[in-house]
């Protein structure tokens, strides 16, 4: 059977433009996957500051004494920070609430709002405790990972005082 | 000689030279698309491998020089080796803790008592299943309490 050259003109152009959609499709779901491997980084990231800020949040401690583990409305996980600035005693209430990992300073024996929380990163949980005698382990979730992140406070379980 | 081109064969030539530069440009897209995809996907598995190896130095700090009770602070880690200067763990690919049947990751701690009073010495390194050379290392010192 022969091909009239209009045909085979329709067929090539036919052709270009199947090998060229299935291309940008090829590209379309190579997007895909990398926008999936940044948004994982992203959620990597996430966890990454929020353990770096609470680090250095705990060692800002001076005593042991000065951190401790406490509920925020009875229901929220937090890390309370004693402080004094300028003169006056303060507290900052490190906790999860909303999507975000927040913090918020007040007056010490005042009442925190996990509404007054200045948003730090993006964060789904965070859940400290204290292991042995010197050790704060906080498990963290993000949107998409989870993470430990660990540090060390002599005396902070009270076995060194 | 001087034959004239069709305007057909003109139309043919430029839809075929566009063929070609859109092939070129999507190929070149592609590699660099994968090669990114590739890098991003490395920068992650070192994020986190930054973030335990932090974790875990944290850990041996609290551990006193004394890898068993090192151990202990890591209860996760059932299929952990422990010897008196040594911890061995190991992760899955989505490091999770793992044993030595089957893991991704291998994660030797390696403790250099110090004597007469100077600081202990550790040493963490990250080794593939199949390499033999760490990927990630980190040492450090700690004064024994």
């Amino acid at each position: 059977m022969k091909i009239s050259r209009k045909k085979s003109h329709m067929l090539l152009v036919v052709v270009v433009a199947g090998i060229f959609a299935a291309a940008s499709a090829c590209l379309a779901v190579l997007g895909v996957f990398i926008y999936r491997t940044a948004a994982s980084d992203q959620s990597q990231q996430d966890l990454s500051y929020a353990s770096e800020y609470l680090q250095k949040q705990a060692r800002s401690c001076s005593d042991a004494g000065d951190l401790r583990i406490a509920t925020l409305s009875g229901q929220i996980s937090a890390l309370v920070l004693s402080e004094r600035k300028n003169g006056e005693d303060r507290e900052l209430w490190i906790f999860v609430e909303d999507g975000y990992l927040r913090s918020a300073s007040v007056k010490s024996g005042e009442t925190v709002s996990a509404k007054d929380g200045k948003k730090i990163t993006p964060l789904r949980s965070m859940d400290p405790r204290v292991i042995g005698s010197d050790l704060l382990e906080i498990s963290m979730r993000s949107e998409s990972a989870s993470a430990v992140c660990r540090v060390w406070i002599p005396g902070i379980g009270g076995g060194n005082e | 000689m001087n034959k004239k081109i069709s305007v057909k064969t003109r139309v043919l030539i430029i839809l075929l030279a566009i063929f070609v530069f859109l092939v070129a440009a999507l190929s070149v897209s592609i590699c660099m698309f994968v090669k990114a995809d590739n890098v991003a996907a490395q920068a992650e598995r070192l994020e986190r491998v930054v973030r335990e190896t932090d974790s875990l130095g944290e850990v041996l700090k609290a551990s006193d020089g004394d890898t068993k009770a090192g151990a202990e602070l890591l209860p996760e880690h059932r299929g952990a080796e422990v010897s008196e200067n040594s911890i061995t763990l190991y992760y899955t690919e989505k490091f999770e803790p793992s044993s030595k049947s089957d893991y991704k990751y291998r994660v030797p701690i390696l403790l250099t008592p110090g004597k007469n009073g100077s600081c202990d010495s550790w040493q963490i390194s990250w080794f593939t299943k199949a390499g033999k050379k760490a990927f990630y290392k980190m040492e450090f010192k700690s004064i024994a309490q």
